[in-house]
């Protein structure tokens, strides 16, 4: 069995979607499309994939070493290859909650979140700092469950495809049990905005039950429409500077931090951890607004 | 991946990029008092206008909030706005340049702001507020 690339086969159809959105935009009103954002983040696309390329290496390497060490031999065949989708999207949460509470994660995944739109074109913002993370650690348990790599890059770009398509407001909210099982554009509207009561949730990549099993969902609210970007959003259009400011930023308190430890929490806790606690988490923004809001 | 893959790939992006701009056009968001204040009060958990102070291209915007007496840097970035709460670790030096003022920031992507207000005992005034926030 040859197993197609399905980011390659589906790309036509994402530069076709996204001038339809961009006519949709423009003839409706109703969805917001920036030309300077939308060519930064087809820029971070375009840079993201030539990255790719060039680093697959990477997961290849490790794959190939930890594959003798596998607990069985799966196999090629189309259960095979469902089951791996489901473990994979499993573990896409996994990796992206800790791309939101782990500084270094965040360094690069925040470049998916630097947008204030939230159309298709977001969608292909992708990150340039992948070599620079760990992430194949997260899809490391597929090839020691038996998975084939083939199969596992195959469901992984599965993946990517479908989350393609959700980053849009051109869609409203599909049927209830659709909305119960699957990460629809509803559901990822709210992982893309700042809004305080919506931060740091819907990480699912294609099933929103991990969210809803690990108590990271929540739902769409029609009195607080999301506002997207990120908590400190960036005045730049810059893609070299999308791409680098917050490895900057990390850099730079590291090398700034008095002790191992400071240097330690730079790098693994929360975005917004600062030695001195100047700085506003997620969490500390969460409660601020609440305190702030109960006193009014 | 070869060179004419990516050239092919380029042209592509700079297709939909023009095919946007032709769309929606290049001029970007103009500040204004109104516009700000909306603004602020969407993304502060407590916002309330003391001040305003536009710069003359309605690009940029110093807002004092009444609540807390923070200074906020608003600038148009596209056709939406970026704002900065400014703080003594922030905002590093206040230069008055005639009838405008001159902010520098320790932000990688805004390192300065130059605010033309257009009238020197604006920019006077405001320097003297901004110059609470740096001490």
């Amino acid at each position: 069995m040859r197993l197609s690339d399905p980011v390659a086969l589906a790309t036509p159809f994402f530069i076709v979607l996204v001038i339809a959105e961009m006519v949709y935009a423009k003839l409706s009103g109703r969805v917001r499309i920036e030309p300077y954002d939308t060519a930064a983040s087809l820029l971070m696309g375009f840079g993201s994939v030539v990255i790719g390329v060039f680093f697959a290496f990477i997961f290849l390497f490790v794959a190939r070493t930890l594959a003798p060490y596998r607990v069985a031999d799966l196999g090629w065949s189309w259960p095979v290859i469902a089951v791996c989708f489901v473990i994979d999207d499993f573990l896409y949460y996994w990796w992206h909650r800790a791309a939101h509470r782990v500084r270094w994660l965040w360094a690069d995944h925040v470049n998916h979140h630097s947008s204030q739109h939230y159309n298709l074109s977001t969608a292909l913002r992708q990150s340039w700092g992948g070599p620079l993370t760990p992430g194949f650690v997260f899809r490391a348990p597929l090839v020691l469950l038996g998975f084939p790599i083939p199969v596992i890059a195959f469901v992984h770009g599965l993946n990517l495809v479908y989350q393609f398509w959700i980053h849009t407001e051109v869609i409203g909210r599909f049927p209830r049990p659709i909305e119960a099982v699957m990460n629809t554009p509803s559901h990822h509207r709210v992982h893309h905005a700042t809004n305080p009561v919506y931060l740091d949730s819907n990480y699912a990549g294609v099933f929103i039950v991990w969210d809803r099993m690990f108590g990271t969902f929540v739902a769409e609210r029609d009195d607080d429409r999301p506002r997207y970007g990120i908590v400190t959003n960036l005045a730049t259009f810059n893609v070299l500077k999308i791409a680098a400011h917050e490895w900057i930023g990390l850099f730079s308190d590291i090398a700034h931090a008095k002790s191992l430890r400071e240097a330690l929490c730079y790098i693994f806790a929360p975005p917004g951890w600062s030695a001195d606690g100047s700085r506003d988490t997620t969490n500390s923004l969460k409660k601020q607004w609440v305190s702030l809001r109960r006193a009014e | 991946m070869n060179l004419l893959y990516l050239l092919f790939s380029l042209g592509g992006v700079a297709l939909m990029v023009a095919l946007c701009a032709l769309l929606f056009g290049l001029k970007g968001v103009r500040i204004t008092a109104q516009s700000v204040e909306v603004y602020l009060a969407q993304v502060l958990p407590a916002f309330r206008a003391r001040g305003i102070v536009l710069g003359v291209d309605k690009k940029s915007a110093l807002v004092e909030n009444d609540i807390d007496g923070a200074i906020h840097l608003v600038v148009a970035h596209g056709d939406t706005f970026v704002a900065r709460k400014l703080s003594k670790t922030l905002l590093q030096t206040v230069v008055c340049d005639g009838a405008g003022i001159i902010l520098r920031l320790a932000d990688f992507t805004l390192p300065h702001v130059k605010l033309a207000l257009g009238d020197p005992a604006a920019a006077a005034l405001w320097k003297k507020k901004l110059a609470g926030v740096t001490r």
